[in-house]
């Protein structure tokens, strides 16, 4: 252990007790990283391992880490579920990372005025299931839900489940206590009511900040009664561009379904491969409608006329119930032994086929085996998230994972759509993407963060190992020349390989004897 | 203590695909019953699977990164985390990909057993035990049938009913219990009595396997002894092990596994066995792990419990496939006792929550620990053995 553990073991036990605080190398290991595969290489340039991690039980807590990381120097990191997958819940520059999942309980479920105030570490599945059992409905949360923190949704300012009823989670919020990089603590807006006062909106100002900002502590979220009935239907269709006129006609209706997500023929087709249930080999577009049973009823009817008017196989009810309960599950595929690089871009409605076009074009310049799904944020934005499947011991293929989602990203930018997420990895596009906002944004960061140790090296370009910054120009150019290695290397055989080694009947003990029904799935 | 023997000691092949398949999702977390005991990463599937899939890459690399702090190796800690789990397959239930964990956990456990490193202080007496007397607890073989002398056992029985050591040794009133149920409704049974060995369960959760086939054979050469072609378990242990396990160990058994479970149901279908008594009572219903979700029983049971005149089945919210497990399995009560209690209190909450008046189950396991979490909780909330609500619904008769 490190001298740097040894000391920030001691004097993080006294503010939160020995028992919530770990500075062995195991839990050290398991905190160097998120959701993404960095090859350890990395390890050289980035100090990824953290110093110490840390569970803090309030507000005050984490105050009280934070002077002591001020006094000491020493970056933090917040982190959540770390379900994200750009490199934001990871240390690049050591530090302390706070789990704050230890964080977790419902504080307040305020049936009367249809709110939640929450501890920002809870998953968004406790807080839905709680909302549920107390007749509330939380129409807004990402894919990830089972593992997502609310306070990493917010961090990541993300298109989920629902955005395109209810919007994102910054659409929900009432208030948040947040704790500054010098260890004030503050409140962004107004639990009850919704901040529509003049001066400058924190509740925004701290969505979206990958932990840069601050550490959220506590949230108050909007909730709706919950609706008589929630309907999902799945409509099948040969391919993803054909799916699209039936899409675009949807949302060119006054109907507000609660969700709208797709899947492309080729996602189907690897499911099937693998012996997954899937009801065909066709792309999937599924509409989920929720409210009141004549509202419902109204909305199906016209997705039904619909039909008829653009085509497409209306799948059955088990089906697309099927299809909706198997939402959080969008990586089934990895089951044979692959993995999936993920990107994910907004483009606009009518760029969409172009987009499309252009992105099988990179996948088979690329030689890859890949697939394209994606949702609605609203009747205009299309969240595209196009993955590649990939052998991860491979480090060439591994590193090429990035230099995809650079290329998706440069390729959205195109069609007049925007990369989402920086995170670690994409840190230098922040300038591209954000065009003359990115300056105000750099002093927002130092004016709030003088000493430069809330999560350091995300979003804004961060220091390597060695004290010099990250060369994002240098950077960008290895991952070009990554995407050209792959280029010049044979056809990707990942998947094909593994799916035919693969036993779809393995696993469940043979416990498959009776297939009793499992307690009914939460909408 | 550095328990690592060299960097070449990869964790076993047959799991490597798993580990690559795993995407650190985290959807594993918040459902692992002993996760929730001690909320460290390193104690949730996930944490474990990571930590794994670095020793299966580790490579000539990680001894350079060795000097920039990152170093993987399997230390005493880690070994702990890995039988820090009651292998109640809960992870398998919820995972993204479909990893096969029970069985990941076991062959993880048994690669940790050969490498000398494991298994716990507690588990392994359980090998000489098992070894010297067939049973874990230590007890005199000879004596294992004693409990069955005030019943008439056939030579030339429809089923032989195979106790298991806890009914054995521990809990005599359940296999008693078991076998005037058995008697009430006419069926010839006998047991192997001195000659029914440990079904390997405690061994093989623990990861030491070099037992179970010479056992299985031993219990398949008991069946064909008997003449029976169905073997009957009270135990949801002995029962996913002597059938899934046994079947992996030596192939086809040659007679049918059931748990008394599904042979009462049988029983009330064929009309051998009706109700008497009314027992006006609201019961909720506890799977036990190794018949529920590793073994796929879940309506037997509850059909059985239906068919009681005057009982009212509440269902907890987390039932069958998602239900939660007691907390006793793997060894885990055996080396963390207090952790299995909190664990079992938090499932008899859940009992009280939904109205429920005693919990059924039908596992000798699950019942011991779910008293222990009543006890802590200080509420009255006794959990019984299937085969105690058949013997009072049977009345007084019998
Ligand atoms: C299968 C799958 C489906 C997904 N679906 C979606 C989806 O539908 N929509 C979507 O937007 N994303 C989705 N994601 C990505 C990811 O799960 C979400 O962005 C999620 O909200 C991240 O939450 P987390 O708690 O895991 O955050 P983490 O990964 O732990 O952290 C994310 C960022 O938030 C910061 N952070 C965490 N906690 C705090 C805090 N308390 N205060 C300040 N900063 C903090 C971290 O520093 C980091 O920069 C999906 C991921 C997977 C694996
Ligand atoms: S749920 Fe499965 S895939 Fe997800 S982290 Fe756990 S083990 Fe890995």
């Amino acid at each position: 252990m490190s001298k740097r553990s040894d000391e920030l073991h001691i004097k993080l036990s006294k503010i939160v007790g020995a028992d919530r605080v770990r500075t062995d190398k195991m839990e050290r290991l398991l905190h160097n990283h998120d959701l993404a595969p960095l090859p350890p290489l990395m390890e050289m340039g980035f100090k990824m391992m953290p110093d110490a991690v840390v569970r803090p039980k309030s507000a005050e807590e984490v105050s009280r880490i934070i002077g002591l990381a001020v006094r000491e120097g020493v970056p933090l990191v917040p982190r959540g579920g770390a379900s994200w997958g750009y490199g934001g819940a990871m240390p690049c520059e050591g530090g302390i990372v706070l789990d704050m999942t230890s964080m977790n309980e419902i504080v307040r479920m305020d049936v009367d005025n249809l709110e939640i105030e929450v501890e920002a570490g809870a998953t968004w599945q406790k807080v839905i299931d709680e909302a549920e059992k107390a007749g509330l409905f939380i129409g807004y949360y990402p894919s990830s839900k089972p593992a997502a923190t609310i306070a990493g949704w917010i961090a990541t300012g993300g298109i989920g489940v629902g955005t395109y009823k209810y919007g994102s989670v910054k659409n929900n919020l009432r208030n948040m206590e947040v704790v500054l990089p010098e260890g004030q603590i503050i409140n962004t807006g107004f639990d009850y009511v919704s901040d529509h006062s003049a001066a400058y909106n924190l509740n925004d100002l701290f969505t979206g900040t990958e932990g840069t900002l601050g550490i959220v502590t506590k949230v108050t979220l909007k909730a709706v009664p919950a609706p008589e009935v929630v309907k999902p239907i799945s409509i099948m269709y040969p391919t993803l561009i054909e799916l699209y006129p039936m899409m675009h006609a949807i949302t060119r209706k006054r109907i507000q379904p609660l969700h709208i997500a797709f899947v492309d023929e080729h996602h189907s087709r690897y499911l099937k491969a693998m012996g997954k249930h899937t009801p065909g080999d066709g792309a999937i577009l599924n509409v989920v409608l929720e409210g009141d049973k004549v509202s419902v009823e109204h909305e199906e009817s016209v997705i039904a006329e619909l039909i008829t008017e653009h085509g497409g196989t209306r799948l059955s009810d088990e089906d697309a119930q099927h299809e909706w309960e198997e939402n959080p599950y969008e990586f089934r595929v990895r089951e044979v032994g692959v993995s999936a690089a993920l990107a994910e871009v907004v483009v606009p409605m009518t760029e969409f086929t172009d987009t499309i076009e252009d992105l099988y074009t990179l996948i088979k310049s690329m030689k890859m085996e890949a697939s394209v799904i994606g949702m609605l944020g609203d009747r205009n934005t299309v969240l595209l998230m196009p993955y590649y499947l990939y052998v991860e011991k491979k480090l060439v293929k591994s590193m090429a994972s990035l230099s995809f989602g650079n290329k998706v990203g440069n390729l959205s930018m195109e069609h007049k759509g925007r990369p989402l997420g920086f995170g670690l990895f994409f840190a230098m596009n922040l300038k591209k993407i954000r065009r003359d906002g990115a300056p105000v944004m750099y002093d927002i960061k130092t004016v709030l963060d003088p000493y430069d140790i809330m999560n350091p090296g995300k979003m804004f370009e961060g220091m390597t190992r060695y004290g010099m910054p990250m060369p994002g120009a240098m950077m960008g150019m290895g991952m070009a020349m990554m995407a050209l290695g792959k280029k010049v290397l044979p056809k990707d055989k990942g998947f094909t390989k593994a799916v035919k080694d693969h036993d779809p009947e393995r696993g469940h003990h043979g416990g498959g004897e009776e297939k009793a029904p499992a307690p009914k799935e939460k909408a | 203590m550095s328990a690592e023997k060299g960097s070449r000691n990869r964790p076993p092949k047959s799991i490597a695909k798993d580990l690559d398949a795993c995407l650190q999702c985290g959807y594993c977390r918040d459902v692992c019953p002993v996760f929730e005991q001690d909320p460290w990463e390193s104690a949730s599937p996930r944490g474990k699977v990571y930590m794994l899939k670095q020793l299966d890459r580790k490579g000539f690399m990680d001894r350079i990164l060795a000097v920039f702090d990152r170093e993987i190796k399997v230390t005493d800690d880690f070994v702990e985390r890995v039988y820090w789990c009651t292998s109640c397959g809960m992870c398998e239930e919820e995972c993204h990909v479909e990893i096969p964990f029970p069985e990941l956990w076991e062959e993880v456990k048994g690669w940790l057993v050969d490498q000398g490193v494991a298994p716990l202080d507690t588990h392994r007496a359980f090998l000489s035990r098992v070894s010297n007397v067939k049973n874990p607890f230590n007890e005199p073989e000879s004596t294992r049938g004693d409990w069955s002398k005030e019943f008439l056992l056939s030579s030339k029985p429809e089923v032989m009913y195979y106790v298991g050591c806890t009914e054995s040794f521990r809990m005599q009133k359940i296999a008693k219990t078991t076998a005037t149920v058995l008697k009430a409704a006419d069926v010839k049974f006998n047991i192997m009595g001195e000659e029914e060995w440990c079904c390997t369960s405690p061994l093989l959760r623990t990861g030491q396997k070099s037992l179970t086939e010479s056992f299985a054979r031993h219990t398949q050469e008991q069946m064909r002894i008997s003449g029976a072609n169905v073997m009957l378990t009270a135990c949801a242990g002995c029962m996913a092990t002597t059938k899934r396990d046994h079947t992996k160990a030596i192939g086809p058994l040659g007679y049918e596994v059931l748990h008394v479970a599904q042979y009462a149901e049988k029983l009330i279908e064929d009309g051998r066995l009706s109700f008497n008594r009314t027992i006006p009572r609201k019961v909720t219903y506890h799977d036990p792990c190794h018949l529920g979700r590793h073994a796929g029983v879940f309506e037997p049971p509850r059909n059985v419990i239906e068919s009681i005149p005057g009982i009212e089945l509440i269902e907890m919210p987390r039932n069958r496939r998602k239900s939660r497990c007691c907390g006793a399995g793997a060894g885990f009560k055996a080396q963390f006792d207090e952790y299995a209690v909190n664990i079992a209190a938090g499932r008899v909450q859940e009992a009280i929550d939904v109205g429920s008046e005693q919990i059924i189950t039908t596992c000798p396991f699950c019942a011991v620990n779910l008293n222990a979490g009543a006890k802590q909780l200080g509420v009255r909330q006794p959990t019984i053995d299937l085969m105690q609500l058949i013997l009072e619904a049977l009345g007084p008769s019998v």
